[in-house]
């Protein structure tokens, strides 16, 4: 029998191995043995990890070399390229369902394992991941290409620098994870948060398309813009003690680098005690089910008849979605993460910069958005989770099912529309021209939602995490091949919705007034339906079919 | 299981770390004093005064949303109160978490596991994260999977695994380390009743060697079979405590009564009272 081994003695005297090895397992081994796509997947992630990184040194280095004076503008390239892919991986670390490992550690609170120790596994892990990769060539480029120009003490200081580098990204990421915890919790919080984002976003599209057009047009566009400069070179002192920034910055040397270097390291031990400080909160909050909140008393509701819409067959459907989608914290987050991606792009691209935003905005904008709702639209069946049970036993038509789920889809895609509709009216587009894209979306979407259909039947992923748990558990190689879906179904999008991209072109050429543009209008939006339709039906038939196996990828998965 | 392998099992009670840490002589191994935990306006559990002694075998009972599921988080240092004390072995989860943590097993009612581990190495995992050597997390997990009748199972990922199977191998994963105490919520939901007979066996004979188990189960008859006192909890606070002959005269019942009748007598629930009147019409 099994010798006592004591934890005052005899034991090993950490953690952390055994916690890095939980962590290696999850984020590498797929959810079912024997998978070859997935491990294909897999493979495929390490490969173009790979090529990224290779991609990132070649850049970094022949940037480099060919500086006219390396020393001086080194740090700076590093810095620019520092900050673009700490600003990349916080983004998709966080709303893009996980960059470089991290577990549910809420799975451990009931174990002896203290904050720290969760901590330095989970920022451990995240070192080796494969997701370490692309920063470490672009670093190792820098060096090289420093090196090569014969600045050996500088290409020196960019090994301590990328290493400060990486523990202020991961330690970020691990402290915006559990912040997100948080924010997935409180609905006045999630609120907020999106009220605000929005807030500084139209403050940069207001002072893009206003002041800047407008002062450059009356000839202030130099002092502007002489102004702006000005402001930059006192902020950046600010700037470069950011997270991110910090790291990297100190290595222009002069009289500033000790106060730089000093708060680079202080980022890293404050973000790493605060890491610590949230995960013990998070410990003592009560993480797997803690009780509810009791709602007043049923009260006996009059009956009254149904209206008009109420019975409509894929009514229960719609309501039921739309519940889910604004109340569940999970996808609510995920909603938030898909309305501000849309917004920079937007914003950024509706600037003073002419013609090219405009048509950026008349053409690009329905598809672009499109493309952000397909991780509700590709993957609706996934992101059930545990309702989904109810789902696959209620033995009403599929097609209502679908047709329900598509509609909330279709309403929420059509809300975001208002985005870019709003940015046309500011841009004083003609109203033909808006109600042009309009009706190019309307026609667009049927078909897009129709085909994700198709890819939530046969490739559910579960997404949302069950219950109040950190984040979802979604094997790499899955998510990969949910990917690699989405594009290759972007790719029969494209080819479907070609019609209607002649149409758009056609009404612009037709302008306003002329019969045969509503003609042509209306045509749009039948071609779209009509497609629908027969997707719609396809995926009806092929639902049923499909169900064991669905139940299987989203129900049997529990983390 | 067999006889044998579920003496093995029950006869490694002993607990981890030195003698020390654990609970003084005639001291209680849980207490709550006045434990109180408010959800905003909810008060899910109120001035809750227990104790419970070493060796033990504690039922806490109570319809849905009493807050037994709380108590016990709060007893675990996972929920921390909003008022009154706790003091496991003596010591207070939230001041010692690790200490606590340590010496407790814990099976939840929401099964714990990452799904894509096999068995083995889950149950390996819970003993290393005790602190168990590598050599003796093996073999412990081997002993616990053929007692538990999982071996068949262990090399397969946890996804695969039945309910039924997932909360075997938490019980597995809370034993591993041969706990002092024991809080288990629900333990046998899903589980067949070969496998909770064996299990009963054992933890009876855990109880036996001085170990003490805080049993939160909706099985009245588990509850009556196996407890030596039962604590009926309703709208967060304790309406009694007691052996069930305690109880019974308590609340004025007959010595055949069950703790079924004891249990609706002091929730002062009438079952066959309620709507739904076209379910039977």
């Amino acid at each position: 029998m099994a010798r006592l081994v004591t934890a005052s003695g005899g034991g090993v005297p950490s953690r952390l191995g055994i916690l890095i090895r939980l962590q290696l397992i999850i984020a590498w081994r797929p959810a079912k043995r024997g998978k070859i796509p997935e491990y294909l997947a897999i493979g495929f992630v390490a490969v173009l990890l790979g090529a990224l990184a290779l991609g990132l040194a070649a850049i970094s280095f022949f940037t480099l070399l060919n500086l006219s004076d390396a020393a001086a503008g080194g740090p700076r390239i590093m810095l620019i390229g520092g900050c673009a892919l700490f600003l990349a991986y916080l983004f998709i670390g966080l709303f893009q369902e996980g960059v470089g490992g991290g577990v549910d550690l809420s799975l451990l609170f009931h174990m002896p394992v203290s904050p720290g120790e969760m901590t330095r596994a989970d920022l451990l892990s995240r070192l080796i991941s494969p997701w370490a990769l692309p920063p470490l060539g672009f670093f190792a480029g820098c060096i090289a290409g420093v090196m090569a120009r014969g600045h050996f003490l500088f290409g020196c200081a960019i090994f301590p620098a990328a290493m400060l580098w990486y523990l202020q990204t991961f330690l970020t990421l691990m402290v915006g994870d559990l912040l997100l915890y948080h924010l997935r919790r409180s609905r006045r919080f999630v609120e907020m948060m999106g009220f605000l984002a929005m807030l500084a976003f139209m403050s940069w599209v207001v002072l893009q398309n206003t002041v800047l057009v407008r002062s450059s047009a009356d000839g202030g566009g130099h002092r502007l813009i002489k102004m702006l400069a000005d402001y930059w070179d006192g902020a950046r002192y600010l700037v470069s003690l950011l997270p991110g920034a910090s790291a990297l910055s100190w290595t222009a040397w002069g009289w500033y680098a000790p106060v730089v270097l000093a708060t680079a390291v202080g980022t890293v031990a404050g973000l790493y005690g605060l890491s610590g400080l949230l995960l013990r909160r998070l410990m003592e909050e009560g993480t797997a089910k803690t009780a509810r909140r009791r709602g007043a008393p049923t009260v006996r509701r009059a009956l009254k008849r149904p209206g008009l819409i109420e019975r409509l067959p894929m009514w229960p459907f719609i309501l039921r979605d739309f519940r889910y989608l604004s109340r569940d914290p999970y996808l609510k987050t995920m909603v938030l993460g898909m309305v501000m991606g849309p917004v920079i792009i937007l914003a950024v691209l509706a600037g003073p910069g002419g013609r090219l935003g405009m048509h950026f905005l008349h053409y690009g904008a329905p598809f672009l958005l499109l493309m952000y709702c397909s991780q509700l639209s590709n993957n609706h069946l996934g992101l059930e989770r545990a309702g989904l049970l109810n789902t696959l036993v209620s033995p009403v038509p599929r097609w209502r099912l679908l047709l329900g789920k598509n509609m909330v889809l279709m309403a929420f895609y059509l809300l975001l529309m208002c985005l870019p509709v709003g940015l046309l009216v500011w841009r004083k587009a003609s109203a033909f021209d808006i109600a042009s894209d309009v009706v190019l979306a309307v026609a667009l979407a049927p078909i897009y939602f129709g085909l994700g259909n198709f890819l939530s039947i046969l490739m559910p992923v579960p997404m949302a995490p069950k219950g109040k748990r950190l984040r979802a558990q979604v094997p790499m190689g899955r998510m990969f091949m949910l990917a690699i879906a989405q594009i290759v179904l972007l790719g029969l999008a494209g080819l479907a919705a070609a019609p209607l991209f002649l149409g758009r072109f056609a009404l612009s050429y037709l302008g306003g007034g002329a019969w045969l543009a509503e003609v042509a209008g209306g045509a749009m939006i039948l071609y779209g339906l009509l497609i629908y339709a027969l997707l719609l039906g396809g995926a009806t038939r092929l639902m049923p079919r499909r169900e064991p196996d669905i139940y299987e990828a989203v129900l049997r998965s529990e983390s | 299981m067999t006889d044998q392998q579920a003496d093995s099992c029950a006869g490694e009670i002993e607990t981890i770390g030195s003698g020390s840490l654990e609970a003084a002589a005639g001291e209680d191994v849980v207490r709550f004093e006045s434990l109180t935990r408010t959800f905003e306006d909810l008060t899910a559990v109120s001035n809750v005064d227990l104790s419970v002694g070493e060796g033990e075998f504690f039922g806490f009972l109570g319809p849905n949303g009493a807050g037994k599921s709380t108590t016990i988080k709060m007893a675990i240092g996972l929920l921390r109160p909003t008022k009154g004390r706790i003091r496991i072995f003596g010591m207070d989860p939230y001041e010692r978490p690790l200490d606590v943590k340590a010496r407790i097993g814990v099976v939840p009612e929401e099964v714990p596991l990452y799904d894509r581990l096999t068995g083995r190495e889950a149950l390996e995992f819970a003993g290393r994260i005790h602190l168990l050597n590598a050599d003796t997390s093996r073999e412990r997990a081997d002993d616990l999977l053929e007692w538990l009748g999982l071996e068949d199972a262990a090399s397969s990922l946890i996804v695969d695994y039945s309910q039924g199977m997932k909360k075997k191998l938490a019980l597995g994963c809370a034993l591993i380390h041969r706990p002092k105490l024991l809080f288990l919520d629900e333990p046998f939901s899903g589980i067949d009743p070969i496998a909770v007979k064996g299990i009963k066996d054992v933890l009876t004979r855990m109880v036996r060697e001085g170990v003490t188990i805080f049993f939160s189960s909706h099985v009245m008859e588990l509850v009556e079979r196996l407890c030596t006192r039962v604590a009926i909890l309703h709208k967060g606070s304790v309406r009694a405590v007691g052996s069930l002959d305690e109880l019974r005269a308590a609340s004025g019942l007959g010595d055949d009564a069950s703790l079924e009748d004891v249990f609706v007598k002091v929730v002062g629930m009438d079952p066959g009272d309620g709507g739904a009147q076209w379910l039977v019409s």
